[in-house]
């Protein structure tokens, strides 16, 4: 498999938040500070790459008619894992994360990638594909939550750029969230018909 | 697909069929309900360690004491109570509370003296308030300690106005409220022991 197209598309042309649109959710919801942000897309990459190879490896005894059951048993399975992982031994992130982890199972990302490439393709480019899928969910929530941090805030992970008096908490509420995505969508669908490779 | 079609596909399946589909879904729910109670079984007493060692840590800070005895009679409104024992008598309680804030329950230690019925200290523990907005009364120590040496005297404190007077933070009044409920909970169940 090609490691570097997969790349470039978990990154940007089929980016899973930006242009497939899934797991809008937990972007809006954690991305208020850039420590969430990572915790979460860590969680994320992980649980997508352990859930990709165990969904591949499967994918041939599964029967058709009972698969997306069978996804969402192996998906909760890991998630749980990863949270009291986390809760046991990274109680702070667990907090701020809070019922976000829990729901990573619901997260439209891992079930999509499951159904749309886990379940077609063998286990090496399964994890790669977690892997890079991942890392643009984990990208897009870096450059969220950066934003809404640094206005917000005035901070950058936890660091004091500019006092907080003069930050927008506009940007740390919900509204700031939707904002900022939004943006960003316009951006890589500008982006994208620009160079020629997305939409139609 | 039209109706039709789909009734027809129903009656192909044969018994053996549904069995497997079955025994494959009950595999899989096995195998994961396993490796779970393998991770469960050593994150689970990490997990429970840690939690004691957070309230431990909050009990000494809103009324520092030898030892905490858990109370078995529990007052209106009120999660637990411990009572703090230091040199071998009471000298006071730890009262946790879960008043609603604006975004959530606000869960609160408060520490009242036994002797004067007084605040002695209050910490949250846990909250889902607005960052930069609710975050400014719940994850202040100062803020919170503006309760400390208050009491039922005069009766409830109430928030920005009358005698008992809680001074909330400005632009987080329902957060302010929401401790100070709290606090006012937590004294009235002391307040009961008589």
């Amino acid at each position: 498999m090609n490691f570097g197209k997969q790349l470039k598309e978990g990154l940007l042309t089929q980016n899973p938040v930006l242009v497939q649109l899934l797991g809008m959710c937990s972007t809006l919801a954690i991305t208020t500070s850039i420590t969430n942000g990572i915790g979460m897309g860590v969680a994320v990459i992980v649980i997508l790459t352990l859930s990709n190879i165990f969904i591949s490896l499967l994918r041939k005894i599964i029967p058709n008619q009972v698969r997306i059951a069978a996804y969402i048993v192996v998906i909760a399975g890991f998630v749980t894992m990863v949270d009291l992982l986390l809760q046991a031994y990274f109680q702070d992130l667990a907090a701020s994360l809070g019922v976000f982890i829990p729901l990573i199972v619901v997260n439209c990302i891992i079930l999509g990638r499951a159904e749309s490439f886990a379940s077609k393709n063998g286990v090496l480019a399964s994890a790669v594909d977690g892997i890079c899928q991942g890392l643009g969910y984990t990208a897009v929530l870096l450059i969220v939550s950066a934003v809404r941090e640094l206005l917000g805030s005035g901070k950058l992970a936890g660091i004091t750029i500019f006092p907080a008096e003069y930050g927008a908490s506009m940007m740390i509420l919900p509204v700031g969230g939707f904002l900022v995505l939004g943006a960003l969508i316009a951006l890589m669908q500008w982006a994208l018909n620009k160079t020629g490779k997305g939409g139609k | 697909m039209s109706n039709e079609n789909m009734t027809a596909e129903k009656l192909q399946i044969e018994p053996k069929y549904i069995l497997r589909l079955a025994g494959t879904l009950f595999g899989i729910c096995l195998v994961v309900a396993l490796l779970l109670g393998v991770v469960n079984s050593f994150t689970g007493p990490v997990i429970e360690q840690a939690q004691a060692e957070k309230t431990a840590a909050a009990m000494q800070q809103v009324l520092p004491a030898d030892e905490y005895r858990p109370m078995d009679q529990l007052p209106d409104g009120v999660l637990s109570m411990n009572e703090a024992v230091s040199g071998g008598a009471v000298t006071g309680y730890v009262v946790e509370v879960a008043p609603s804030g604006s975004q959530g329950k606000i869960t609160m230690l408060v520490g009242v003296d036994a002797e004067t019925g007084t605040v002695t200290g209050v910490s949250v523990t846990d909250h889902s308030e607005t960052p930069n907005i609710g975050t400014k009364v719940v994850d202040d120590p100062s803020v919170l300690a503006r309760f400390v040496g208050m009491s039922h005297d005069g009766g409830d404190i109430t928030v920005n106005a009358g005698t008992n007077r809680f001074d909330g933070v400005s632009g987080a009044t329902v957060s302010s409220k929401g401790v100070t409920a709290g606090v006012n909970t937590a004294l009235a169940a002391v307040g009961t022991l008589g």
